[in-house]
């Protein structure tokens, strides 16, 4: 087991100088950070070459710029952003913890919701709360979550309050995030657009595999030993239906850090989805590039993760 | 062999014995027919999938594609009437003529864009279980690589390299960009990863069940055991993630074409319908995404239940009722 | 004359200062001797209200107001950064020599008075210009504002250890000499026609006062956290904090020199989605949205039960349409010299004036104005100087005649074809109507193209939309974009000239991007040494009358060769609600220009 885990690791080095290559490299030919110069008035062309240095774009992309970015990466120095000048760590920094409070917050529900769901669905198959399950969740799925945040805000947030009943807040008031009250008040909308749009990935996956092992021989046996329904299910279906289950929770855990763009902005909420994407779009390498090592670190590191856990759920797996 | 303890070993009962007897005179076709037929809600989701086929081509017999794209700013974004039944769009277009042709070209690219997304999965995922070691190592790191990478920048540059350069192409008597095509080789190389990793997972699992190492040590090839046990016991996964996999293909190819990849305007997607929708949101013009949607949604809940069918019929053990 | 006027406003600073009489008593150490008589009176009994104001622990009362900001800046210092939503937040916190009021006069703001040629403030030769700061201004910490912070601004712009967006015209000021602390003379080593716009913070650049006291020493300033957000403030509101994603308080600045601005703090809210910042401005979490969209302009409309108001102002923006004229040939001038050489010819036919002339006969321009302004016809533009004192306003827009275009194309050997799109020979190539349109991805302009792609099926003509994310569309030449490397037929996209007129580095021959200068800003590959000629006359005399003269005369040969076709004046669009008093923008200041009679009901 620990030898899997240090090749894992090792391999894990290697995989991460590969997709920070290709990142580097896709970055740069999906924006140009001098784009939002090109119309500027009173710059001459003078100004845009000097700024052009100034950023190192003048220098070949590949080997000069990127090598220069992971000498500075590998010791822990991200750079600075090519607009606000300020260290990219930093800038990651302040948009962390909020990230963390909401997308924690929504796996949270969204785990322990679509874990209900999914056992209600598959253990009462076809019946009419399966069938309700399965519908309204594909409502969510199925619909971009802008229109689900928006109609969420325009009902509880907007007309619920002009209509002088109790009401949440839009999320562009300023509030502070350090009273709890606040904070839970600007959570629920989001949280419950973030849950019910991921709730029908989970619980489908869940309902799917609980009636494949609710099929199988041993669970048949179980049952015709005389344990009870509660116990057949507990004890041996869901614990051998989560492997998909924690597959995905492992593929998404990685991406919580990166936030949720469309939730962020309709929320207003200061994440790092908004940090990523609005300098992504003026071409802000540096900030990208360091969102995406963030990321991709992670996807890495859960994937050994989910990997190990794997052998606890299902001791028959063995990675070696 | 490490077994887990808890499970006990499996066993045929007398009760299955004398049920599979039963059935031995019918053919296995027979017998997946019959099985899908008993399911009403599997049936009822092949009438709706056939319902909405008969939508989007017979709409396109009478309704022609000029009438479908064709501009009137003096009615735009105006209501449901008997004119326009689902109302106008910002231009003036009639909403519905243009789900009939969006339908056609949602569907089309969706459903391909899926069964590549799906072979993908489940070829990566299973091979990588099925060989484990170095095959594993480097199909997973791939698997990786790939998430990690954000699909967004991978569609900009591919829009930016090939997007104008792709010969026309004609489907349904339309003429499309060629770069149809890529889309859908876009969103099937960019979604695979989830379903691949799941199919690992429970292919490691299953390969350790007695029965594919009997198939194994009878002799059985490794493409045989793959795609006759392995492949079928994963089945529940697979559908789940095909039925999620069209509702995001088809809101994808509006953000892939919006790049300049595929379908241009003013030709019609349900993806872009909603798109487009999105800025007229607050002006009340709920006329301009909720009739797409519902149609995305009718789409998947059909599929969804032909495809619960389908696995029920393939999986002769799965129980209605517990 | 000047001096009599000085003594007058000091007095009146003076009396106002006295009447106040809640200033602190402590006079500020003013660093250099007094020299002019007005120095010396201001000098003497001059001082700050708040010598010791810190704006981070300063209250945010209670009038205030909260803003929506689509954007949140990058770094809050004009100099350091081209978001307007930075240059916004810079004439709120920014002090300038003058700024531009919502008639687009340029009046004076941290000076006595413009200079002129009558006041004597600008030389016969038009180089020498000569600011008066007004007597006993401060920055927000107390310090004096005086002719060094000129001086150091200009300094700290031309240092080579600065990074700043931009230094054209700075680099044209040869010195700057600082007589006594109000006064500054700048001397030019060349004619700089847009001299107004350095050391002020206008509507489209950012040149406010550097603090010399604190930034003066250090280099590398485009990193200096007081750079990226300011302490001090030489404007009505200081900074009070700006959390990361979030927003941005900014509260009264007592020492501003007008006095405490009628409200306590303005609330910056950075809500990335306008829809929701239309719900948040419905249910009152907001007072003020800035940067709507034209098309948002019915979203805002349907809020007026709920007590929004609209304004729309129509700006020196504009929405146009241009043509790619670049030839791989270059245009040869009479010594011989080949300029304005583009790596690709853009579409042939182009060349021939009555196709362009088609081309914009064929387009119902009105029908985006009806479209999403539905105000009236005003924004339906002739030239490219849209809304301004430098607009040509003897130009009578070309109108919709899709007739007329059929008659122009047939006529220049361009019959239409079977599958209904004219063909014909150019320069002896077969060529096929069959063109490009390129732009962003803006919803708006999504529509914009739809509607040109009708309107010009019906002169045979064959559009083929193709919209680019803004960061690729604009990119540079360097990465291979299609605009500088001429790979497009026609374009579409915003761009103004303004608050100075010129505009010649997006027109003239020598800025035709090409390997020889991958930064050349004229997109239109557009070289006509006729039309340089023309811009040179605009930049030939700082005095504005003469100015008019040749940019009129431009207008009009843009306007009779169609060199590319204005489809529409863009508007500053806001929504407010009843609480809030918002004093007269417009399109040309902004809203921002005047913050200080910012107030609520």
């Amino acid at each position: 087991m620990w030898a899997y885990i240090v090749r894992r690791l090792v391999q894990a080095l290697f995989i991460l100088f590969i997709i920070t290559l290709l990142t580097f490299l896709l970055t740069h030919y999906s924006s140009d950070p001098m784009a939002q110069y090109a119309t500027k008035q009173g710059m001459t062309a003078a100004d845009r070459e000097a700024l052009r240095h100034s950023l190192g774009l003048d220098q070949p992309v590949f080997p000069n710029q990127y090598f220069k970015w992971l000498g500075l990466a590998l010791q822990g120095n991200l750079g600075l952003s090519f607009f606000s000048k300020q260290p990219v760590l930093l800038m990651i920094q302040q948009r962390l913890p909020m990230t963390l409070i909401l997308m924690g917050t929504a796996e949270v529900f969204i785990i322990g919701i679509s874990l209900v769901l999914g056992l209600v669905a598959a253990v009462k198959q076809y019946s009419f709360t399966d069938n309700l399950i399965t519908s309204l969740s594909f409502v969510g799925y199925s619909m971009p979550i802008f229109f689900i945040a928006l109609g969420c805000i325009e009902i509880f947030a907007v007309e619920f309050k002009l209509w002088g009943l109790p009401y949440l807040p839009t999320g562009a008031d300023i509030w502070n995030p350090k009273d709890p009250i606040q904070m839970a008040r600007h959570l629920v909308l989001p949280v419950f657009c973030l849950v019910a749009i991921q709730t029908a990935g989970y619980s489908r996956f869940l309902r799917s595999s609980i009636l494949e092992v609710l099929g199988l021989d041993y669970v048949r046996t179980a049952r015709a030993k005389g344990l009870s329904n509660r116990s057949v299910l507990f004890k041996h279906a869901l614990r051998n239906a989560v492997l998909p289950f924690v597959t995905i929770i492992g593929l998404d855990i990685p991406f919580l850090l990166g936030g949720a763009l469309v939730t962020e902005s309709v929320f207003s909420w200061p994440g790092m989805g908004r940090l990523f994407w609005e300098y992504a779009e003026r071409g802000d390498y540096p900030v990208v590039l360091g969102v995406l090592l963030l990321t991709s670190s992670a996807v890495v590191l859960f994937t050994i993760i989910v990997d190990v856990a794997y052998t606890v759920v299902d001791p028959r797996i063995r990675l070696d | 062999m490490t077994v887990n303890p808890t499970i006990s070993e499996p066993s045929v009962s007398a009760v299955d014995f004398v049920r599979e007897e039963t059935r031995e005179a019918l053919t296995p076709g027979q017998l997946v027919w019959r099985r899908f037929r008993k399911h009403r809600m599997a049936l009822t989701g092949a009438v709706g999938v056939i319902l909405l086929f008969l939508f989007i081509i017979g709409g396109s017999i009478i309704i022609s594609e000029t009438q479908a794209n064709s501009t009137d700013l003096v009615n735009r974004l105006t209501g449901p009437s008997s004119e326009h039944w689902f109302g106008t769009d910002s231009v003036g277009r009639d909403v519905f003529f243009r789900i009939i042709y969006g339908g056609q070209i949602s569907l089309f690219i969706g459903i391909l864009a899926v069964a590549l997304e799906v072979t993908l999965g489940i070829l990566i995922g299973g091979v990588a279980a099925y060989y484990g070691g170095w095959v594993d190592a480097l199909l997973m790191r791939f698997t990786e690589a790939m998430l990690s990478i954000p699909s967004l920048f991978l569609l900009i540059v591919l829009a930016k390299f090939i997007g104008r350069n792709v010969a026309q192409v004609t489907i349904f008597g339309r003429t499309f960009s060629g770069s149809i095509g890529i889309v859908i080789l876009v969103i099937g190389i960019t979604s695979w990863m989830y379903l691949a990793r799941i199919v690992r997972a429970n292919v490691l699992s299953l390969k350790q069940l007695d029965y594919i190492s009997a198939s194994r040590a009878l002799g059985g090839s490794d493409s045989r055991i793959f795609f006759s046990h392995l492949v079928p016991n994963t089945l529940g996964p697979i559908i789940v993630s095909a039925t999620l996999g069209l509702a995001s293909a088809i809101l994808t190819e509006a953000y892939v074409s919006f790049l300049g990849l595929g379908v241009q305007q003013p030709t019609s997607t349900w993806g872009n319908m909603m798109q487009q929708a999105q800025s007229f949101l607050i002006r009340g013009a709920w006329w301009m995404w909720v009739f797409p949607s519902l149609f995305i949604v009718f789409t998947i809940l059909c599929i969804n239940l032909m495809g619960d069918g389908l696995r029920d019929a393939f999986d002769p053990r799965s129980s209605k009722n517990i | 004359m000047n001096r009599k006027l000085y003594a007058l406003l000091a007095v009146l600073v003076l009396a106002s200062m006295v009447l106040a009489a809640c200033g602190p008593s402590t006079p500020a150490e003013t660093a250099a001797p007094p020299a002019t008589a007005a120095s010396s009176s201001s000098s003497a009994a001059c001082a700050p209200t708040d010598p010791n104001f810190n704006p981070a622990a300063a209250d945010v009362g209670t009038k205030v107001i909260t803003i929506a900001y689509e954007q949140e800046p990058d770094n809050l210092t004009g100099e350091y950064s081209n978001m307007s939503f930075a240059v916004w937040i810079d004439q709120i916190i920014g002090g300038g020599l003058g700024k531009w009021n919502d008639k687009n006069e340029f009046i004076p703001e941290l000076a006595t008075e413009i200079p002129s040629a009558d006041n004597g403030g600008v030389s016969a030769d038009g180089l020498t210009i000569t600011w008066h700061l007004k007597p006993c201004i401060f920055w927000s910490d107390g310090q004096p504002i005086t002719s060094k912070d000129i001086a150091f601004t200009w300094k700290a712009q031309m240092d080579p250890g600065n990074a700043p967006i931009s230094r054209s015209g700075w680099d044209k000021i040869a010195s700057i000499d600082t007589p006594d602390d109000q006064t500054a003379v700048i001397h030019f080593s060349a004619l700089y026609p847009p001299w107004p716009t350095l050391f002020t913070n206008g509507p489209n650049n950012g040149g406010q006062l550097l603090p010399a006291h604190l930034l003066e020493g250090k280099t590398g300033l485009e990193k200096d956290p007081e750079i990226h957000q300011p302490t001090v403030s030489a404007g009505p509101f200081a900074i009070k904090e700006w959390v990361p994603g979030d927003h941005l308080t900014l509260v009264a600045n007592p020492n501003y020199y007008e006095g405490h601005p009628k409200l306590d703090a303005i609330q910056i809210k950075f809500v990335p989605d306008p829809e929701a910042g239309l719900a948040a401005l419905k249910a009152g979490d907001v007072d003020l949205m800035v940067n709507l969209a034209e098309s948002d302009i019915e979203s805002v409309k349907a809020l007026e039960p709920n007590g929004i108001h609209l304004r729309v102002d129509g700006t020196p923006d504009f929405e146009h349409l241009f043509f790619n004229l670049g030839t791989t040939a270059g245009v040869t001038l009479p010594d011989g010299t080949v300029v304005g050489k583009s790596d690709v010819d853009g579409f042939c036919p182009f060349k021939d004036v009555n196709v362009r002339k088609a081309i914009m006969l064929g387009i119902d321009r009105l029908s985006f104005i009806k479209n999403y302004l539905k105000e009236d016809e005003k924004a339906f533009i002739a030239t490219l100087w849209p809304n301004q004192t430098y607009t040509n306003t003897s130009l009578t827009p070309y109108p919709y005649d899709p007739d007329q275009a059929n008659k122009l194309l047939d006529a220049a050997g361009y019959p239409v074809g079977a599958d209904g799109i004219r063909a014909g020979t150019c320069d002896g190539k077969p060529v096929k109507f069959s063109l490009g349109i390129e732009t962003t991805t803006a919803q708006r302009r999504v529509d914009n193209v739809l509607a040109i792609q009708a309107d010009l099926k019906k002169i045979g003509i064959e559009i083929k939309p193709n919209h680019i994310p803004a960061g690729t569309f604009f990119g540079s030449y360097t990465e291979g974009a299609d605009m500088p490397t001429g790979k497009f037929d026609m374009a579409i996209y915003t761009t103004g000239f303004y608050p100075d007129p010129d505009s010649s580095s997006n027109f003239d021959c020598k800025d035709v991007p090409n390997k020889d200068n991958p930064s050349g800003a004229n997109n239109y590959h557009l070289c006509d040494p006729k039309l340089d000629a023309m811009f040179e006359q605009g930049l030939a005399s700082v005095d504005p009358a003469a100015r008019k003269v040749a940019y009129d005369a431009i207008q009009q040969y843009m306007y009779d060769n169609v060199l590319n076709i204005p489809l529409y004046a863009r508007a500053n669009v806001y929504g407010y609600n009843d609480r809030f008093v918002f004093p007269p923008s417009s399109g040309f200041s902004g809203w921002a220009w005047d913050t200080f009679n910012f107030d609520v009901k």
